[in-house]
């Protein structure tokens, strides 16, 4: 290792974890000086990545308190340092470090908090791209429909909640006070995405939670619509009449990048 | 090589956006912080192309991390290389620093030593940057809270040495050298003085937060007394240099933002008179 590694190395073991070897390489008149020069260093770091967070996770941070989302990002920041060149990232797997540190998990709440919120910033910043129009898919001849594939919008987002978290979001964008945590029976799945530039999200029957799924799975539109009639126990025309209702739905909101006719063979 | 001189520009914020569009403010140009748009689409990258449809836009990174012993990160070149071909900004600038080693990244501008080793280190690796993003690069002098007992120069002599060896651009920012200054207790006259002028590309100012002790450069209030006047210094040094306010935090409406930058057009033109007489 050059010297200059060896000196990045234990600086960065100073912010990191408060080591304090580096000490004896920073100039100044005594030891008080030198840590009170690279403590600046050191609440820098936490801070910058606290308020970070707190710019990805408003709505968490609301629900626990300033205070205990303090504690919470701290415990984030030290459990999952940050591997990634874009601050954009670092909150990334928020999510699952809630479910499964022991600290959090009792409060299952949190982790669907984050990944909504997480869900919300990934549609923001999803890839551009079409979105499929009536005319487009008007004009796909009736002998093709058996073979069509939708590919969904790259902004599409979908999330399972098992908790009041859509009414604690609702709650604080209104300024409201936030209503306690309350288990949702049955649960939810939420779609969130992106059209001309804006998030939206709504909660989807689950009809259309499980059609949307095999679709997005890649069963093409016929055979999806023969095993949604079986599944819902519904005939042929009532099931293929319903599919043909959400698909409008799909397409006018956006949810449709376009498809792709593929054959059997 | 020098770009075209730009004139007075403002950091791009997210929440000027759409007054920028509707109201076409008296700004020559924007700097974009790169990391910011290193994003795979949606209303960033879609507002970055209209503003930049209507002003030259210059990149400005945090993440390069020119002075980190890692190897140099391919992913976050080619990521650049790829915005820089999509905005065609004027030039693009980042900072003489580290940002973490062992593939953390702590998200701060850290500091170098000023060694020998560190001026080969750091020298070459903007060479190869240079060399991949096929542009010349600004490099800009940070603010720092400690000085090294390793180091064997003096920052400026740092700067004027690693700028010689990679033949890069400098982005002096003259709020950090302030804050430098105070907090290691050299003369900022000197550092200004001792800079290779023609290599100076662009001037950034900004506020920060004194505590007594030390400055911290927090950029989230408006540019002190003090720093005007050092910012009329440089100016009466280097002539008229492409200058842009910068504000990442308690940010403002544009129009206060304007105002401020109409102080520094003031400034400017004032330094160069008195250049000028001189």
């Amino acid at each position: 290792m050059t010297s200059l590694a060896e000196l990045q190395a234990r600086f960065q073991r100073h912010i990191v974890h408060d080591d304090q070897a580096v000490t004896s390489d920073i100039s100044g008149p005594d030891d008080a000086y030198r840590q009170e020069r690279l403590l600046i260093y050191y609440r820098a770091y936490r801070l910058r990545l606290i308020a970070a967070l707190a710019v990805d996770y408003p709505v968490l941070k609301a629900f626990v308190d300033e205070q205990r989302f303090e504690e919470l990002a701290t415990a984030y920041i030290e459990a999952r340092p940050s591997m990634v060149r874009n601050l954009r990232w670092f909150g990334d797997s928020m999510s699952s470090f809630l479910h499964y540190d022991p600290r959090f998990s009792d409060e299952p709440i949190l982790a669907e908090l984050a990944e909504f919120e997480w869900a919300q910033g990934l549609a923001f910043d999803a890839s551009d791209a079409a979105q499929l129009g009536f005319d487009e898919l008007a004009s796909v001849p009736a002998e093709h429909w058996p073979q069509l594939h939708f590919v969904a919008h790259p902004s599409l987002q979908l999330v399972t909640l098992q908790w009041n978290v859509i009414a604690i979001w609702h709650a604080h964008r209104d300024n409201k006070t936030l209503p306690p945590a309350t288990l949702q029976e049955p649960d939810g799945t939420i779609a969130v995405w992106r059209k001309d530039y804006k998030t939206y999200f709504r909660t989807l029957d689950r009809d259309e939670a499980w059609l949307w799924r095999t679709l997005a799975a890649g069963t093409a539109f016929s055979e999806a619509c023969s095993r949604f009639a079986t599944k819902m126990g519904m005939d042929e025309a009532g099931a293929a009449q319903r599919a043909a209702q959400l698909l409008h739905t799909w397409v006018e909101e956006g949810w449709i990048q376009g498809f792709e006719i593929l054959s059997d063979d | 090589m020098h770009f075209q001189n730009l004139g007075f520009g403002l950091g791009l914020r997210t929440t000027h956006y759409e007054e920028i569009l509707a109201s076409r403010p008296c700004v020559d140009w924007f700097e974009a912080l790169s990391e910011n748009y290193m994003v795979r689409g949606g209303k960033p990258l879609h507002y970055l192309e209209r503003i930049r449809a209507d002003y030259p836009v210059v990149l400005h990174g945090v993440s390069l991390s020119i002075g980190s012993t890692d190897p140099l990160d391919l992913e976050y070149l080619k990521a650049l290389k790829a915005l820089a071909d999509r905005i065609q900004p004027a030039w693009v600038s980042d900072h003489l620093c580290w940002t973490g080693v062992a593939r953390q990244n702590i998200h701060d501008l850290l500091p170098l030593p000023y060694t020998p080793e560190a001026v080969d280190h750091v020298a070459s690796r903007i060479v190869q940057v240079q060399e991949f993003l096929r542009r010349p690069i600004l490099i800009e002098n940070v603010s720092s809270y400690v000085n090294f007992s390793q180091s064997e120069m003096t920052e400026w002599e740092f700067i004027n040495e690693v700028a010689k060896r990679a033949d890069c651009l400098l982005l002096l920012d003259v709020n950090n050298v302030y804050v430098s200054g105070f907090n290691h207790g050299f003369d900022p006259h000197e550092f200004i003085d001792a800079l290779p002028a023609e290599r100076i590309q662009q001037i950034h100012l900004a506020g920060h937060s004194n505590c007594g002790s030390h400055i911290i450069d927090t950029h989230d209030a408006p540019v002190i007394d003090k720093v005007w006047k050092l910012y009329s210094y440089t100016i009466e040094a280097l002539g008229p240099v492409a200058t842009m306010i910068e504000r990442d935090d308690h940010i403002p409406d544009l129009a206060t933002l304007v105002s401020e930058l109409d102080q520094a057009r003031k400034v400017a033109r004032n330094a160069t008179r008195i250049a000028a007489s001189a």
